[in-house]
């Protein structure tokens, strides 16, 4: 019985096998010459025209339709990491068209308002030329939104149904520490493109397809050190603390925080832990222990941490969606629990968009929405991928992509300038946004595109 | 220590009122109240409309808040308890998870889900309360989670009261002296939930609310709250409220804080209620039975 069923299994196998092996001469030459295609296995044209494997070719070589490419922007960088250039991985280009994935949290404990991703996702590509429709070697640029909710699981699968399903060429993520590592690993595993802002460093510097916008929290935490020492006049560590959720993506952030701050109290509350509960770390009554308080939660733990406060210590801190107007607002209504904080943030305040970028107003007038900093963000972070799809050239593939932003530097005004010549964290620059209560609550810039203090 | 405490009684307090409807519905009925956190839900949500977004007087907020969680719970009598009430327990019990996410939904939908702030009935700087910065609204809460208990707790001695717990042990023999089951069934539900509207009304301006904050922070440690008092004690469920409170924020404290256990807060919750249903499988106020 059992000598029956092994030549039965070795007969289906090699039923499988042969017809392989039997392939005629040509077969995959018509296969090919039909319009197929197999990036598995490159070929003769899985080259592409701009961009080698060994990097040897990549300098930029165009600006932008809409002008904002400076010089500097333009200058190529030497860098190849990915070594495959021209991989012919064409997914979500056509002749006329770019599609782009976005993902962010609309729901969960870092909620942003779903119709400025609405507004704020085509706002640029729509009307970012002066008003009408950016192109990038002839083609537009679709989009394709899903919400994360807050959720790495969820951010893993929406964004494998946007690069699958909706065949979205590069994935963007908006905020969500954990959401961007999750969506960033995948898209490493399909060698899909993936720019987000800047977050944690952990498990995100070996992925070859990833790029951050802006600068990750363990860049930004020495400065942030050097902020509150120099600027905000704190040197005593005993006066210092910092609220880190208790995430193993947050702990590059709160080492180097401690690093800088030797024998600063360091509070690591859990993920589901209430804000409420942490504020009886900051004060005796209505006297605040510390004067300066680092926080690294997500926006809700902050709000509820700072309305239960009794006292006001000065609030700071790195991110991106703490430095929302509606983190702000909803501070600012609490009592005022959260004026005066001020956090780091990619770009400048969107209370001053037009000294930044005249541009995106304009645009918002055009496409006849009301913008906020939502979209201001998405702004920003539109144009940056402008710049790296422009630097990609006419011949668009993934693989050209990843080559051409690999090294390359970038600047657009809004966000940071961008340097990849020593790998995927590139930013250079954060902006400080002031908390104010007046007029409904709401960020201001303090600086903008500094890099030290 | 003595801020985590003092945070953690007035925290618990949110507990022991969601509690106390928990235990009113379970005690009446023998069903969990999966929806319970989303009364107070439906309570914050209508009043911050009335109230911020319409301008109107803050009883007028309070009032249709609390109106719109009684009908709420009316409804949900009328359209799911009743048709189900022959259905097995785990069926009635799923549906009522589906009455919650259901309600989210649709606050999400309605409000969006960002973060509000509903103006407190009390203004007031924070009092000095073992270290801890309380609200005059935390302490409103505390008191009125008291009376609720005891109010609650004297309902089911009087004839009312009495009729409601007749019906939950024999329907049909309490409609023999004249009992009506939809009437108790409707008197339950909306007392529940009218509980509930009160614990969203006096929670919602205590820190930020967001669509689901009842259901998604509050619910669990209520229904251990519920457990622990003794499931069928309305006193219990006070006690009990308070007890997890203390013991969470304890738990930050010590097991967190102090020796960096992770998950701080749920064990400190888990280790009592083990502790206590070992020792008194009743739970702490419940009946022997």
């Amino acid at each position: 019985m059992t000598r029956k069923r092994t030549t039965l299994a070795l007969l289906a196998a090699a039923l499988l096998i042969l017809p392989a092996c039997g392939q005629y001469d040509g077969v995959h030459d018509e296969f090919e010459a039909a319009g197929g295609e197999n990036p598995g296995l490159g070929g003769e044209d899985a080259t592409g025209t701009e961009g080698t494997a060994d990097g040897t070719d990549g300098t930029g070589t165009t600006g932008t339709d809409d002008g904002n490419t400076d010089e500097d922007a333009a200058s190529g960088g030497g860098g190849n990491d990915n070594g495959d250039a021209g991989n012919g991985d064409t997914t979500g280009v056509t002749a006329d068209t770019i599609t782009i994935g976005i993902h962010a949290p609309l729901t969960g404990a870092a909620p942003l308002k779903q119709e400025s991703f609405e507004t704020g996702k085509d706002l640029y590509w729509q009307y970012g030329n002066g008003g009408g429709p950016v192109e990038i070697h002839g083609r537009t640029v679709e989009t394709v939104f899903a919400d994360d909710q807050y959720r790495p699981s969820t951010a893993r699968q929406v964004c494998q149904t946007m690069a699958e399903e909706q065949k979205a060429f590069a994935l963007i993520g908006a905020g969500g520490t954990d959401q961007i590592q999750a969506c960033a690993q995948y898209a490493a595993g399909e060698n899909v493109p993936y720019l987000s802002t800047g977050v944690t460093e952990t498990g995100m510097g070996s992925l070859d397809t990833y790029f951050a916008a802006s600068m990750t929290y363990k860049q930004q935490v020495p400065i942030l050190a050097d902020y509150i020492k120099n600027e905000l006049g704190v040197t005593d560590a005993s006066k210092v603390a910092a609220v880190v959720t208790n995430t193993p993506n947050f702990d590059d952030a709160a080492d180097g925080f401690t690093d800088a701050f030797d024998g600063a109290e360091v509070f690591r509350p859990d993920k589901n832990e209430r804000g409420s509960s942490a504020a009886g770390n900051l004060c005796t009554g209505t006297v605040k222990n510390y004067d300066v308080v680092f926080v690294l939660t997500s926006p809700t733990f902050y709000l509820e941490m700072a309305a239960a406060s009794g006292c006001r210590p000065q609030y700071v801190g790195v991110g991106v969606s703490m430095g929302l107007d509606q983190v702000a607002s909803t501070g600012c209504s609490a009592a005022s629990s959260t004026e005066g904080a001020r956090f780091f943030n990619p770009t400048p305040a969107f209370a001053d968009a037009n000294e930044y970028d005249p541009d995106f107003l304009a645009a918002a007038d055009a496409a006849g929405i009301t913008p906020d900093d939502v979209t201001w963000m998405m702004w920003g972070q539109s144009k940056v991928l402008h710049q790296m799809l422009d630097k990609a050239g006419e011949d668009l593939d993934r693989g050209a992509f990843l080559d051409a932003v690999a090294g390359s530097s970038f600047s657009t005004g809004v966000f940071p300038d961008l340097n990849y010549k020593n790998g995927p964290f590139g930013a250079t620059q954060v902006s400080v946004l002031r908390n104010v209560c007046d007029g409904g609550g709401h960020y201001e810039t303090d600086f903008a595109f500094v890099n030290s203090f | 220590m003595g801020a985590f405490f003092a945070l953690g009684l007035f925290q618990g307090a949110v507990y022991g009122l969601l509690a106390v409807g928990i235990v009113l519905v379970y005690k009446a009925k023998r069903v969990f109240n999966f929806a319970q956190g989303e009364f107070g839900g439906v309570a914050a949500f209508t009043s911050f409309a009335l109230v911020v977004g319409a301008g109107l007087p803050y009883w007028v907020g309070i009032v249709g808040g609390l109106a719109a969680a009684v009908a709420m719970g009316l409804i949900v009598e009328r359209v799911i308890v009743r048709p189900l009430e022959s259905a097995s327990r785990t069926i009635m019990l799923v549906a009522l998870v589906g009455v919650a996410l259901f309600t989210i939904a649709i606050i999400v939908l309605l409000g969006q889900p960002i973060p509000r702030v509903m103006p407190p009935l009390v203004q007031g700087t924070g009092l000095n309360i073992l270290g801890a910065g309380i609200l005059p609204q935390q302490l409103i809460l505390l008191a009125v989670l008291a009376v609720l208990a005891a109010a609650m707790a004297w309902f089911f001695k009087t004839d009312l009261g009495l009729a409601v717990l007749a019906s939950s042990q024999d329907t049909r023999a309490a409609q023999v002296v004249g009992i009506s089951p939809h009437a108790i069934a409707r008197l339950v539900w909306g007392m529940a939930a009218l509980i509930g509207g009160i614990a969203g009304l006096l929670y919602a301006p205590v820190g930020i609310f967001t669509p689901g904050f009842m259901t998604l922070t509050m619910l669990v440690p209520a229904f251990a709250a519920a457990v622990l008092g003794g499931m069928t004690s309305l006193p219990g469920a006070f006690v009990g409220g308070i007890a997890i409170g203390v013991v969470q924020n304890l738990g930050i404290y010590w097991l967190g804080q102090q020796l960096k256990v992770p998950g701080a807060a749920e064990l400190g919750v888990f280790a009592l209620l083990m502790l206590v249903l070992l020792i008194r499988p009743q739970g702490l106020l419940g009946g022997a039975n």
